[in-house]
């Protein structure tokens, strides 16, 4: 089996994560923050050492770390978080953009608490900024982008927009969905929100994101319910990670996350990166030999380690499916963003995706374009 | 004598803990329940004032400090 749908869901795990969801659920199966004995505060503990951890990770104090179910959870917690606190506003976003950021937008402009711009990204770095900029109007208060798109891979100049935001004391959110455990970006690159699942590029389990707030825009609670904290008041705790942390929080999951990013930490970002990029650039040079097939990338841009491609005039599902019986395992549709798709021109064809990881090898690579070259 | 320190949350609590043991102060993180509800904190038989003092620098406020009468 070889595996190149890390984009949705890294796979394998490194062992020592698999490892520490066994010892939390074996050895730490108390709920954490409600009681007060002994088994409740070593599961307490651990938890608190993974926030510490992800807080480091992301430039931001731990008790600004918020634990989610996914990214998608913690980029609804920060658009309507800081929309709801804001009142109504126009917020922009990109042409980039996954579902996880749009829907929500489109629901908040439905119900009239938002009015939304979309940047039209063009080909270049260039091009989204000043497209960003031109959108900043007297009432825009949020800018919420994608750090890197999840369909090709696209990487968006965040420093920059993060410079027109803070000129414009606007609150900039960026859903880091592809980017966590590949781009180095932290709260001190002048982002306000930073979301992010664990289960990707920080090698966690399914179930675990992350919400990082610097505290400059305060938030609101979506969802509220037992914090372990404030009991007898019948409001929500306003203060943060309670606030955003009503119900048990999955303990196992955020305890083995704290491995996943050992392990980015010991193997090192910049090797992942390099060795995931190699990976890439054989695919694409191999893949290019082929005389059917097409990949969706540009020079004038950077790139996550994520490619884009399509067998001309094949259903791209019909391809995976083909792949998939082979034993190699790589998406192919949408990818839950209609609006990338629009823009590449795959929006009714939709694309595979090729998304390697740490744990994959060049000849996981040469295989998997043997085969693919045998797709007729 | 012997204090309970109480913190806003528990996560607040573990924090504390780690920078007071940062400093060789030790404490034990707590839940204690009273009319007015749960609370999260320390107990230490440190001086508490001066713990508060030294985890404000830090970032950490406390809420309150209880004399209490437990033996750890």
């Amino acid at each position: 089996m070889i595996y190149f749908d890390n984009a949705a869901t890294t796979y394998p795990k490194p062992l020592a994560v698999v490892k520490a969801a066994e010892t939390a659920l074996l050895d730490y199966g108390a709920n954490p923050g409600r009681a007060g004995h002994r088994l409740s505060a070593m599961t307490s503990l651990k938890v608190y050492e993974t926030r510490e951890k992800c807080a480091d990770f992301f430039g931001a104090d731990a008790e600004n770390t918020i634990f989610t179910l996914n990214c998608t959870e913690a980029i609804n917690f920060a658009l309507k978080g800081v929309v709801e606190k804001t009142g109504f506003c126009h917020v922009i976003t990109t042409d980039l953009e996954h579902n996880s950021v749009i829907r929500p937008l489109e629901r908040l402009a439905l119900q009239r608490k938002v009015v939304y711009s979309v940047a039209d990204s063009g080909n270049s770095d260039e091009e989204l900024i000043r497209s960003v900029s031109s959108l900043i109007r007297k009432n825009t208060k949020v800018i919420i982008m994608t750090a890197g798109c999840n369909v090709n891979g696209r990487i968006t100049p965040v420093k920059s927009i993060a410079s027109v935001a803070k000129r414009y004391g606007v609150c900039l959110i960026v859903d880091m969905a592809q980017a966590a455990g590949i781009l180095p970006l932290t709260l001190q690159d002048g982002i306000n929100i930073i979301c992010a699942p664990g289960h990707k590029g920080l090698y966690g389990p399914m179930g675990t994101g992350i919400l990082c707030t610097d505290g400059k825009y305060p938030l609101t609670s979506l969802i509220e319910g037992g914090t372990g904290s404030n009991s007898l008041e019948i409001n929500q705790p306003s203060f943060l990670p309670d606030m955003l942390e009503s119900g048990t929080i999955n303990t196992s999951g955020v305890i083995a996350l704290s491995k996943g990013i050992d392990f980015i930490k010991s193997k090192g970002m910049d090797n992942i990166r390099r060795h995931e990029d190699m990976l890439c650039d054989t695919f694409i040079k191999l893949a290019s030999r082929l005389s059917d097939i097409v990949i969706y990338r540009n020079e004038k841009q950077s790139y996550l380690p994520v490619v884009a491609f399509n067998v001309k005039g094949r259903d791209s599902s019909e391809v995976a499916r083909f792949l998939s019986d082979k034993g190699i395992y790589l998406r192919a549709g949408y990818h839950c963003n209609f609006l990338a798709h629009r823009k590449l021109g795959t929006d009714k064809s939709g694309a595979l995706r090729f998304a390697p990881s740490a744990f994959n090898t060049k000849n996981d690579v040469i295989r998997f374009v043997k085969v693919l070259s045998e797709y007729r | 004598m012997k204090y309970f320190i109480m913190m806003k949350s528990s996560t607040l609590a573990m924090r504390a803990q780690r920078v007071a043991k940062g400093m060789k102060i030790n404490t034990v993180y707590t839940k204690r329940t009273d009319k007015q509800g749960c609370h999260f904190g320390l107990d230490t038989d440190y001086d508490a004032e001066k713990l508060c003092r030294m985890l404000s620098l830090h970032g950490i406020e406390c809420v309150r400090i209880q004399r209490t009468g437990d033996k750890r």
